[in-house]
């Protein structure tokens, strides 16, 4: 009985065993299939081809679990609208398809509806489709005028502006009326018919009047001239009493309306940058554009339109023309120092407001500026920072075609990417648990406390010199920003940048000891040649934010047992912008005849 | 007596003074006030006039009296949520849901386009938002012209939304036809908004081509080129680019998300 007791229990413990050891393996499969990205044709979020897991899929799209590049439902094409002529790249087919366009597996360029040309509505013109020209036209209420042997926007808007303008002249309502508008638009002289042999051309009750104002005393229309004025492209106007656009406004009405006659807007008045409010011929590009006038006094001696003034003042007072763009950083730039947490911005002068533009953040863009004469141009681009580390050769670290780097003189002991980065022999020299999102916190000062530990030293005996690189490191000239306060890999990426250095006593015949190698370890200036390598790598090291704030805890030098710190001095010059210091930690075991100094990198 | 006389003739004469002096303010006060209604009337007339319960016998004005501000409260609240009313896939800027219209939740590749109709996919968000005002409105219409007398026939037809240069028209293919002293029927009656959104959808296209192909977009030379255009590029920490055009002389503003060719912080481990 108590064997076969046994026997009932021996097999309920291994039925349960089974249970739960099968559950654990459903468990653990469930998992792994949780963590396997599938390509989601659409999410629930409602997003259109994302590699998620599978339980981001909305159930009645497809999905798969591989990535989106290889399957076809994910296949990346052109949307075309055939209703307004416009193409979209980068759109999967069903999303297309869904909300009515044409989706063609062609890249934008390759597929012949989106094949652009100049299309030309009245005086205006728009580098588009055929099928978007055709809609435009229609919108406007104009003829078509398509060129496709035009192949680039600023010929395109010259084009327009060649246009023949002029009085449009007809009867309405029993009044010989006018419209100034271009020779296609008026339409005149459309019918030719043959009389007596002889190609006549019959007017359809229109007539063009090429140059000519609708206001022209020849043409004996019921329009008055110059009875207000208005904004047109960025100009100022005289308008007749018909609303027609007239010439360039002046307050010297017989120069400006020419005797019935179109005149170039530079015929009339100068160039105006906006410091005469009686002249129309505002110039967008040296800093005046058309607006009304709001104020009482100093206004345009007729009308309410002048040409305001739209220079701006940028941070440093400098006025700066519309148009005109530069770039502001919050600190240093450049060579390896910028500042934790600091960013790039661009920033411009539109319309008399300085547009403030960030670049991306963590440093991952840069702003870069030139200039044409006077004129400053600017722009965010990439940061090329993420193989500096991995150049050994100084041509290659200053190969400005393919990155951007800067190439620091060797330090002792330190060997940048080659030391492990799983080593956790050194604990996280700033552990407390201090980190804090400097986004949620307004007054988070941007220092870098991130826990970096370093490489481990050996207990033996045979510790040697050793110099990073040939003759120096390759470094990122703009240190890219890092998310310290949530990714705990910056310990190991700030690591790299350990360094130990090792020192050799002789011990004389009569006693005492002399230094034999490494006396540089000992020295201050070896620790802060470690810390700006550190601070090379990113925001590493002890280092200044972008509120000049310096924060010590990013390195650790321990010299012989004892941790050191930077002197007041160092840390003064470092503060004042010194660009590149390191975190090191000179940890070490004291050995006989052999004192080791060591620098960790932390963030 | 004679004092007495004379000192009551004194008496009425400044009774009767002060009597015309009240009337003379009275009137002026009235005056005033006509006046003002006549400024409130000319400045808010359709306001007033619905909100008043005034009636019109033209259908045309009754419902763009009715619909328009609904409309207009649409159209804004879509256009500043990259035009969805209930944007799904979006990024939170400043307490607004702004969904994106090119995205990638990668790194190092372009963004997919996810709205490539923006135009239609904006016109039928409004078409939505609006048909429960044009219930009401077309019943209010009904009711109002029965009021005055009229035989109503009113045959439910579909809504249309068009976004068209510089203006929205919503037009209502319901079948009116309106019977007192001979019969008048009506085959579309419309709302129009003043609004650049068709210029604005324009440009977001052209920015969101930009980010598919280049993964940023150059956004200075659209101000170059539209003098009344106004682009913001707001570049968020996760690498997503929030974009606000905005037309300087109206007012009106589109605001979308992007993700696109997006850098993680710092190395890759």
């Amino acid at each position: 009985m108590r064997k076969e007791n046994s026997i009932v229990l021996l097999f309920f413990v291994l039925i349960i065993t089974l249970v739960i050891g099968t559950a654990n393996v459903l468990a653990a499969t469930d998992s792994a299939s949780s963590d396997v990205s599938f390509c989601c044709e659409k999410t629930n979020d409602g997003a259109w081809c994302l590699n998620e897991p599978e339980s981001e899929c909305n159930p009645s799209y497809n999905s798969a679990p591989t990535s989106c590049e290889t399957t076809s439902y994910c296949k990346l094409g052109t949307c075309y609208d055939s209703d307004e002529g416009i193409c979209m790249k980068n759109t999967a087919q069903r999303v297309c398809n869904d909300n009515g366009g044409t989706w063609d597996s062609r890249e934008i360029e390759e597929v012949p509806q989106c094949q652009l040309g100049c299309c030309i509505v009245s005086d205006q013109a728009a580098f588009v489709s055929l099928v978007r020209c055709k809609k435009l036209s229609t919108e406007f209420g104009v003829e078509i005028n398509y060129r496709t042997d035009i192949n680039n926007e600023v010929s395109c808007i010259a084009e327009a502006q060649a246009q023949d303008v002029g009085a449009c002249v007809y009867e309405k309502d029993f009044e010989r009326t006018c419209e100034f508008t271009t020779r296609g638009d008026c339409g005149a002289g459309d019918e030719v018919k043959t009389v007596d042999g002889k190609n006549i051309t019959l007017s359809n009750q229109k007539t063009f009047y090429k140059d000519f104002l609708c206001s022209a005393e020849e043409l004996n229309t019921a329009c008055a001239k110059q009875v207000s004025t208005t904004c047109y492209q960025g100009d100022v106007f005289w308008v007749d009493s018909c609303g027609n656009r007239e010439n360039v406004y002046s307050d010297d009405k017989v120069r400006s309306w020419g005797s019935g006659k179109v005149v170039e807007s530079d015929g009339v008045c100068n160039s105006n940058d906006g410091s005469d409010v009686d002249c129309g011929n505002c110039d967008y590009l040296s800093g005046s554009r058309c607006s009304k006038f709001d104020g009482f006094i100093g206004g345009p001696k007729y009308g309410n339109n002048y040409c305001q003034k739209t220079e701006c003042v940028d941070r440093n007072g400098n006025s700066r023309i519309n148009g005109e763009s530069w770039c502001v950083n919050d600190g240093n730039t450049g060579n390896g120092g910028d500042k934790v947490g600091s960013r790039y911005f661009k920033e411009s002068c539109v319309d008399g407001d300085v547009r403030v533009e960030p670049c991306a953040d963590f440093r991952n863009e840069v702003c870069l500026e030139n200039s044409i004469g006077d004129f400053g141009t600017a722009a965010c681009r990439v940061n090329r920072w993420q193989d500096c580390i991995m150049q050994d050769e100084e041509d290659n670290c200053l190969n400005i075609d393919r990155r951007d780097c800067v190439w620091m003189p060797a330090v002792t002991g330190m060997i940048i990417g080659t030391q492990s980065a799983n080593d956790t022999t050194y604990s996280n020299p700033s552990s407390t648990g201090t980190f804090s999102n400097p986004t949620a916190n307004s007054s988070f000062t941007g220092n870098v406390v991130s826990p970096v530990t370093g490489q481990a030293i050996n207990n033996g005996n045979e510790e040697k010199i050793v110099i990073s690189g040939v003759n120096g490191n390759c470094v990122p000239n703009f240190p890219p920003g890092f998310k310290f306060w949530e990714d705990t890999s910056i310990q190991q990426v700030c690591g790299q940048a350990n360094a130990k250095c090792v020192v050799v006593y002789e011990k004389g015949l009569l006693g005492g000891l002399k230094i034999t190698k490494g006396k540089e370890c000992m020295e201050e200036q070896w620790a802060l040649s470690a810390n700006r390598i550190c601070v090379g790598l990113g925001d590493c090291g002890g280092y200044v934010n972008y509120k000049d704030q310096f924060t010590d805890d990013g390195y650790k030098w321990i010299q012989n047992k004892n941790e050191k710190k930077f002197t007041p001095n160092s840390v003064n010059i470092i503060s004042g912008g010194f660009t590149g210091m390191i975190i090191a930690v000179t940890t070490g075991k004291e050995i006989d005849e052999e004192e080791i100094g060591d620098i960790y990198l932390v963030e | 007596m004679k004092k007495r006389g004379q000192k009551s003739k004194i008496f009425n004469y400044l009774s009767l003074t002060n009597q015309t002096r009240g009337q003379v303010t009275i009137f002026i006060i009235i005056g005033i006030m006509i006046v003002v209604i006549g400024i409130l009337m000319y400045l808010f007339y359709p306001k007033i006039q619905t909100g008043l319960g005034i009636s019109t016998d033209n259908p045309q004005i009754f419902i763009q009296s009715c619909m328009e501000d609904d409309v207009k409260t649409a159209v804004d609240e879509i256009s500043s949520q990259g035009g969805s009313f209930n944007p799904k896939n979006y990024f939170l800027y400043q307490d607004k849901k702004i969904e994106y219209l090119c995205y990638t939740n990668e790194y190092y590749i372009s963004c997919v386009m996810q709205q490539p109709m923006l135009k239609q996919h904006i016109e039928n968000e409004i078409k939505n938002q609006i048909q429960n005002k044009k219930k009401e409105c077309f019943n209010s219409l009904k009711k109002n012209f029965e009021s005055l007398g009229y035989e109503v026939v009113l045959r439910e037809g579909k809504t249309k939304v068009e976004l068209l240069p510089k203006r929205i028209e919503v037009s209502f293919g319901n079948n009116l036809t309106l019977t007192k002293d001979g019969s008048k029927r009506y085959d579309k009656l419309s709302v129009l908004v003043n609004n650049n959104l068709y210029e604005l959808v324009s440009i977001a296209n052209s920015i969101l081509n930009m980010e598919a192909r280049y993964g940023d977009s150059e956004t200075t030379i659209y101000m170059n080129y539209y003098h009344d255009l106004k682009v913001e590029k707001k570049k968020q920490t996760d690498g997503t680019t929030i974009y606000i055009l905005t037309d300087r002389n109206k007012g009106n503003k589109f605001q979308f998300a992007s993700r696109s060719l997006a850098w993680p912080a710092g190395y890759i481990i």
